[in-house]
């Protein structure tokens, strides 16, 4: 598989069985280190390039990586780099770095791994809905057949070894990213963010760390890796969220029978801006494409396929409206593509 | 909300006001990051001062380690264990993992246990007088003595 061929479709996690009304993806990562090397950190990038060399051909002979892409950083564009990041299949860290470093994907896109990020080997899948057991049965699956090549850091007290110390134990973190405009608009999501904070799960906007949340994108993870087994981790995670997706249920039946007029209002308003906007910001877009699949979900929309608008959420980011344009844009000008791109592929009605 | 305690999900419902009179914080969640900058390195700060040890391995410093927050390779878990093992209980509330472990290195911790289990069992037979079990268990472990003796050497 080439570089041009996946960049160019569709996310695979939203083709296949695809995201659920609030559930858009889950994604599993385990994080492990080869003993007694460098982490990439305080590796030089000779020793990285060390590293790469010794765990690529093995990476290379993997059956679940049967013709997948691999490559190497430094040849990868700015732009490639950026696309990757965007499709949620390299961090941003990654994307910085130089030789040594490099990023397997494979075929189905549903299995991915990073060399020499924040260690050695990051493994990562990512599949649509609620499906945490799935895409970690797909990652032990990988970290099985790497670790009758490689000898991974284990300590029978700490764990698997990482180079940053809250990742020590399983390596694992796992996260669903949640679609929540119920709790949003129904003024209740914040009290449940800081309680989640309580018991030991992160909250995260859209892009991950740092970010804030824009378009009622919420990402919850698991923030302790030690001490506990991983299915339990998995299973804690799952039921929490399962509780989050009651509580949203809840919260949009809630709105359409005591506040339809305002449901009606910024589900219209949304699709009235998407339609008609020639200047669409990255956040303002979120924001509405929130409405708009909130509009599909309820039944108020009409004529706009939801596969259509899930894929905006990766057609509007700022790497894939220069890949389209064919050159570089300032963000003035991917305002107006963005802007574009949206009117183009938006054509509903209110019901 | 919900609460996680012990691997029991348990349901509390509590508005902020009460969650407040119960000494439930939820306006600031403690997060890893407040362990990390705060508690965490708190505790570590005098030790770090103290000494200047350095990874054999990779040539992390104390010092190093301090300014980075992050490790330098496997081998510094051994060298800064102490340290370590502070921060690692602020941050995960545990010490002990219970999770997978490598294949291989899963075998051999179950085939040390079951030889553990057989010398109990033998110096119970020999106390007891039951000869003829006791060089049974003998005769099964110095087989799997040598089996291991065998996958060592490979």
């Amino acid at each position: 598989m080439n570089i041009d061929e996946l960049l160019e479709r569709p996310s695979a996690w939203l083709m296949k069985e695809g995201p659920d009304a609030i559930v858009f993806t889950s994604r599993v990562r385990l994080a492990r280190n080869l003993v007694a090397e460098p982490f990439p950190g305080w590796a030089g990038e000779e020793e990285c390039s060390r590293i790469w060399n010794m765990v690529k051909p093995i990476l290379t002979e993997v059956p679940l990586f049967k013709s997948a892409y691999l490559e190497e950083m430094p040849e990868l564009s700015k732009l490639q780099k950026q696309m990757l990041f965007e499709r949620n299949l390299i961090s941003q860290e990654q994307a910085d770095k130089g030789s040594g470093s490099g990023v397997v994907i494979s075929n189905d896109e549903s299995l991915s791994l990073m060399v020499n990020e924040e260690d050695h080997l990051r493994i990562q899948s990512i599949m649509g809905g609620l499906n945490l057991k799935a895409a970690f049965a797909k990652v032990s699956e990988l970290d099985r057949t790497l670790e009758e090549e490689l000898e991974f850091a284990f300590d029978e007290r700490l764990g698997y070894l990482t180079a940053c110390p809250s990742n020590v134990g399983t390596g694992m973190r796992a996260s669903n990213m949640l679609h929540v405009p119920g709790l949003v608009l129904m003024n209740e999501i914040n009290p449940i963010i800081k309680g989640l904070g309580k018991i030991g799960l992160a909250v995260r906007g859209l892009g991950g760390e740092g970010s804030e949340a824009t378009g009622n994108m919420f990402q919850i993870s698991n923030q302790i890796t030690l001490g506990e087994k991983e299915e339990l981790i998995l299973e804690n995670l799952q039921q929490i969220v399962a509780e989050i997706v009651e509580h949203e249920k809840n919260a949009r039946k809630r709105l359409l029978q005591k506040k339809e007029s305002v449901v009606r209002d910024h589900v219209g308003r949304a699709l009235g801006i998407l339609s008609n906007a020639h200047i669409l910001t990255s956040k303002e877009a979120l924001d509405l494409i929130s409405g708009l699949r909130l509009g599909i979900d309820l039944g108020i929309i009409d004529g706009v396929d939801v596969k259509t608008v899930d894929q905006l959420l990766l057609s509007i980011r700022p790497a894939y409206l220069q890949q389209l344009a064919g050159k570089q844009l300032d963000p003035q000008e991917r305002d107006i593509s963005r802007a574009a791109v949206v009117r183009d592929k938006i054509k509903g009605k209110l019901v | 909300m919900t609460q996680v305690i012990e691997g029991k999900v348990q349901k509390v419902h509590l508005c902020p006001d009460c969650a407040k009179d119960q000494g439930v914080d939820i306006e600031s969640p403690v997060s890893v990051t407040d362990v990390l900058l705060g508690l965490g390195k708190e505790s570590i700060e005098p030790s770090l001062n103290t000494t200047s040890t350095t990874c054999g391995t990779c040539l992390m410093s104390r010092a190093d380690f301090k300014k980075t927050g992050r490790l330098g390779c496997s081998d510094c878990y051994h060298i800064f264990r102490k340290d370590l093992l502070q921060l690692i209980k602020a941050m995960h509330h545990s010490t002990q993992h219970v999770g997978r472990a490598p294949e291989k290195l899963g075998e051999r911790m179950a085939l040390r246990k079951k030889m553990a289990d057989l010398e109990t069992q033998l110096e119970a037979a020999i106390e007891e007088e039951r000869f003829e079990e006791a060089a049974k268990i003998k005769l099964e472990l110095s087989e799997l003595r040598s089996s291991s003796g065998a996958e060592a050497s490979s």
